[in-house]
């Protein structure tokens, strides 16, 4: 299995992505509370560039740090890393299913699978398919075990009920 | 009197920087991190999560201090743009008179290796007194 993280973007999308609207909730909240720090309480549009610069900070340092600290597990695995024209490639020669699982078992599936998200990039994308489809092996069964379940609460309600009614016979006769 | 700054660099070109300049500060940092990995790797060998992180920190460090840096032009009245991937900061007065403010605000030092090119430079006797700007510094290869 391949993956590709892309940790930083070409600098004028990551400037434009705190310049214009809309902002992400993240950097939304961030303005917000940056605001209160002028006397004229600048709206998310108006914010000054120092401001978003801050906020660019703030982006940055939240993403690079789960991406550090999500490839340093990968490297514990054994799985080869590489950074490849500012991208960062990872491999391994399990499959993508087997690969899935293993992140699932370090817990940071869901981490990666939001990063790969956010970059949106489309490598990447035949390989969440695999992970789809896990998520859709463990829904299944799911379902299964509530089914299992509910049979079993069905018979015991039938078991309490012909065992009540078989009591009240015996009360009756 | 202008002035650019390019708070973010390409990345591979920022990737590349964390072990382009070697300082005492970086030495020690890549110490620290290579002790998480049990064959030690040096800086020669080292892996993509310790390159991630440096990148980070530096990353984090010059965006905070521009940030701070214009935090106090925008209180002085200079007009901070935001154009495609840089930072320009102007203010109507000559070149001369604005470096004297930035030095008298205590930031010129800080702001001087981060200037890129088509910033207003200071004086030629005021630069000897000051670090040689780094002009450039994160400029695409």
């Amino acid at each position: 299995m391949r993956l590709i993280l892309k940790p930083l973007r070409n600098p004028g999308v990551e400037l434009q992505a705190v310049t214009k609207g809309p902002f992400s909730p993240g950097t939304e909240k961030y303005f917000e509370l940056r605001s209160l720090g002028f006397p004229d309480r600048p709206l998310a549009d108006d914010m000054p560039a120092s401001a978003r610069i801050a906020a660019l900070d703030q982006v940055l340092k939240h993403r690079l740090g789960m991406m550090t600290d999500v490839v340093r597990r990968i490297e514990n695995l054994g799985w080869r890393t590489d950074i490849v024209d500012g991208d960062v490639v990872i491999q391994t020669d399990l499959s993508g299913n087997e690969a899935w699982a293993l992140l699932q078992e370090q817990g940071i599936s869901d981490h990666i699978r939001g990063l790969l998200e956010t970059v949106g990039v489309a490598e990447a994308q035949p390989k969440l398919s695999d992970y789809e489809l896990t998520i859709e092996d463990w829904r299944r069964k799911s379902l299964l075990a509530l089914a299992a379940i509910g049979t079993l609460a069905a018979s015991a309600t039938f078991g309490r009920w012909r065992w009540h009614r078989r009591i009240s016979r015996g009360h009756g006769t | 009197m202008k002035l650019v700054l390019r708070p973010l660099g390409r990345a591979s070109v920022e990737y590349q920087a964390v072990t382009r300049h070697s300082s005492p500060i970086k030495d020690a940092y890549f110490e620290l991190h290579s002790l998480a990995f049990p064959d030690r790797p040096t800086v020669a060998s080292l892996p993509v999560s310790a390159r991630l992180a440096a990148a980070a920190q530096e990353i984090k460090h010059r965006l905070n201090l521009i940030s701070e840096v214009l935090r106090r032009l925008e209180a002085a009245g200079w007009a901070v743009e935001l154009v495609g991937d840089q930072v320009v900061a102007s203010v109507p007065v000559a070149a001369a008179e604005g470096w004297a403010f930035l030095v008298r605000q205590g930031v010129s030092d800080v702001l001087l290796p981060l200037l890129e090119k088509g910033s207003d430079l200071p004086t030629a006797a005021a630069a000897e007194a000051t670090p040689t700007p780094a002009v450039g510094a994160l400029a695409p290869d």
